[in-house]
């Protein structure tokens, strides 16, 4: 999948995220990951991310995911539903 | 299938899926419907569809899909028909349409190669009420009343009281009987009000509803509550399941000066059953 | 509970809006966009924009308890961002800077009262990066408009760039005059061909920008609002002038433009405390004609080329003498 436009997802209330996704051409995956968890969840958050982005086989995107302390399953949506609109 | 009570909860809030699963109610129902705006159902889809393959299963869950003629449906249906959902919640039912959303789910589900899930039809239309009679035929799992849009449809003033909505509740019980189904209350949406809440319910019941829609969690234990079984109600129906015991050997027994017969003592066992699902007997 | 836009062109809807942030002290100015929180009919909040900046949020007193600055923020940040905007700032009272912060804007710059905070891509540390430079010695920087380059920018560009041994033009990138930016800025270029220490450079949105500057552009010395300058200074001070490693920053004399002295008093003010240096150079006339991009302006509608040869470079007259005024 190609990410060719800005798409954004999810929210910044308690328990979500909020994903901005950018077109990025041949950078690769850039991630910024914002939380106040960083120190101690920063990894799993990148983690999951990359999953979501492995499946969707994307290559080339700029990501930033600023988190209100997300669980798993949030982050996996807000990311997904962000890449479908950035098509 | 069976729950006391089932609480809608907005399928793009996540802060609320989280918290839903804490919660007393019997089923959860995922709403991808009306309490999402056109812009975020792609966004309420996916959240839904993560949670329920994620979250700890403490209630039944259930997802009230988007109706058949919009342009959600068929992704809604797609996304989480190989999920571990317990029922789809149809909106909109008459006969017919049910008809369409089941064929459709039934196809989507041998394309993918699983069990085709439960489908219980909303029925919020003057059609909906008007075609019970064939929509029993089908294949419905449950009757869940939507009183709001049905009093739209039918030019009703909505009150309290809930006079205009007797003969819905009445026409929803009684197929369901016949059918042999759960029938499901509409909610009371008037949310601070509790006593307004009290009466409703006890109203529902006595109208033989097996339970009641909540949109607030603060509902939810009040809903149990009048839903459920009283401790008298529990005792007797131990007490039956014992002298039953006692007398293995005949179909027919004396229990409390009353006939005990297999159709009663079925139902004693059915409470039982429930009772300890829903934590009302500790062992 | 539910936003919706408010149609400003509705004098009693403008009116509302306009009352109901009187009690927070908030004063409805530059908006290009207004959101509404209802509950039930019931006005609870609002919040505001101008392009991409962000602005006049406030809830209801009663209703403060709720979080509800969230989902506003939210939304009017999405309507910047459907209206193409990948980066939202936020000016705000001090008193409101940890709540903002919460939501994941960063502090920029700030005042005594007002702080300057951004959302989005790229960052105001990304984009000052762009403009690192490993040059050594003593940078001096000027920032010109140049609607068009005339024999005046020329003068004060020569006089900087031989007291200093880089110079840093910066040119106006806000699309705000007759001249658009790309053609000022080629006409800058050849202006300066000739200087070799001279590096021409766009402004960004950080420095002299509708955005983080809009009351700049309004032309009315009562409304340029000292708030926004104090941080465009900051900005400079903190941004530009770190990364370029710029010492002095230059400024032509202005006697006519109210709205321009005042801001230049207040870059004399705060940039020296930030260890830049501030020099006014004096104008140069030609012919007792004071040189102004005004007066060429004029000049050039009218095809005065008599005069326009005193006023601007050779470079600049045979853009002038080659393209219809529009």
């Amino acid at each position: 999948m190609i990410v060719s436009k800005p798409a954004v997802a999810g929210t910044l209330e308690s328990n979500d995220c909020y994903v901005t996704v950018l077109p990025n051409h041949s950078s690769g995956i850039q991630l910024v990951i914002r939380s106040i968890v960083m120190q101690k969840y920063g990894h799993l958050i990148e983690k999951t991310i990359r999953e979501v982005l492995e499946e969707y086989q994307i290559e080339h995107v700029s990501l930033t995911l600023e988190d209100k302390g997300a669980l798993d399953f949030t982050i996996k949506a807000r990311v997904k539903t962000a890449l479908e609109r950035s098509v | 299938m069976n729950g006391r009570s089932y609480l809608f909860i907005p399928g793009n809030s996540a802060g609320m899926m989280v918290s839903s699963f804490v919660l007393d109610a019997d089923v959860l129902i995922y709403d991808l419907e009306d309490a999402v705006s056109l812009d975020q159902k792609d966004s309420a889809r996916h959240l839904v569809n993560e949670a329920v393959r994620f979250l700890p299963k403490r209630s039944q869950c259930w997802v009230r899909v988007n109706p058949l003629d919009s342009p959600y449906f068929m992704k809604d249906v797609d996304a989480l028909i190989d999920s571990p959902i317990d029922a789809f919640l149809l909106p909109k039912c008459d006969d017919v349409r049910f008809k369409d959303m089941y064929a459709y789910i039934e196809a989507t589900a041998k394309r993918k190669n699983v069990h085709i899930k439960p489908c219980v039809a909303l029925i919020e239309s003057a059609t909906g009420v008007f075609t019970l009679p064939k929509l029993i035929k089908l294949n419905v799992s449950g009757l869940f009343l939507g009183a709001e849009d049905l009093s739209a449809d039918m030019h009703m003033t909505r009150t309290k009281g809930s006079d205009e909505i007797m003969l819905a509740r009445q026409q929803v019980v009684l197929h369901a009987r016949v059918k042999g189904i759960v029938c499901i209350d509409t909610p009371f949406v008037d949310v601070d009000d509790m006593d307004g809440l009290q009466y409703d319910a006890i109203k529902a019941k006595q109208f033989g509803f097996d339970g009641k829609a909540c949109i607030h969690p603060k509902q939810v234990s009040q809903i149990n509550q009048l839903f459920g079984y009283s401790d008298e109600q529990l005792q007797w129906a131990q007490g039956v399941l014992d002298m039953a015991k006692k007398h293995a050997d005949v179909a027919v027994f004396n229990y409390q000066g009353s006939m005990v017969d297999r159709p009663i003592l079925l139902r004693a066992q059915h409470m039982v059953d429930l009772a300890r699902k829903w934590g009302l007997i500790h062992e | 509970m539910y936003i919706e836009a408010l149609d400003l062109r509705q004098l009693s809807d403008y009116k509302k809006l306009s009352d109901f942030l009187v009690p927070f002290g908030l004063e409805l100015d530059l908006v290009d966009g207004a959101y509404v929180l209802y509950d039930q009919r019931k006005w609870v909040g609002c919040g505001c924009k101008y392009r991409n900046v962000l602005k006049n949020f406030a809830i209801a007193p009663e209703y403060q308890s709720q979080q509800l600055l969230e989902p506003l923020l939210q939304h009017v940040k999405e309507e910047a961002f459907k209206q193409g905007y990948l980066k939202t700032f936020i000016y705000t009272p001090k008193s409101n800077k940890a709540l903002f912060e919460s939501l994941y804007y960063r502090l920029i710059v700030e005042d005594d009262k007002v702080c300057l905070l951004e959302n989005g891509h790229p960052s105001f540390e990304d984009v000052m990066k762009s403009y690192e430079t490993n040059k050594r010695g003593v940078t001096g920087a000027i920032v010109v408009n140049a609607n068009p380059f005339t024999f005046g920018h020329q003068y004060l560009i020569e006089y900087a760039s031989s007291r200093v041994a880089a110079l840093d033009v910066f040119v106006v990138e806000e699309e705000a005059s007759l001249f658009s930016f790309q053609t000022r800025m080629q006409l800058v270029k050849e202006g300066v061909a000739h200087l070799s220490n001279v590096t021409v450079l766009p402004s960004s949105e950080y420095m002299v920008s509708r955005a983080t500057f809009p009351t700049y552009f309004l032309k009315d010395e009562k409304r340029v609002n000292r708030h926004h300058a104090q941080l465009d200074a900051l900005l400079f001070a903190k941004g530009f002038a770190s990364s370029r490693h710029i010492s002095t920053r230059f400024f032509g004399e202005e006697p006519k433009d109210i709205t321009t002295k005042n801001y230049m008093d207040i870059c004399a003010k705060i940039l020296p405390e930030h260890g830049c240096n501030v020099v006014i150079i004096p104008r140069i006339s030609a012919d007792e004609t004071l040189i102004s991009a005004t007066t060429v302006r004029e000049g050039w509608k009218r095809k005065d080329w008599a005069l326009l040869e005193k006023l601007v470079p050779s470079s600049t007259l045979a853009y002038l003498t080659s393209h219809e005024y529009p």
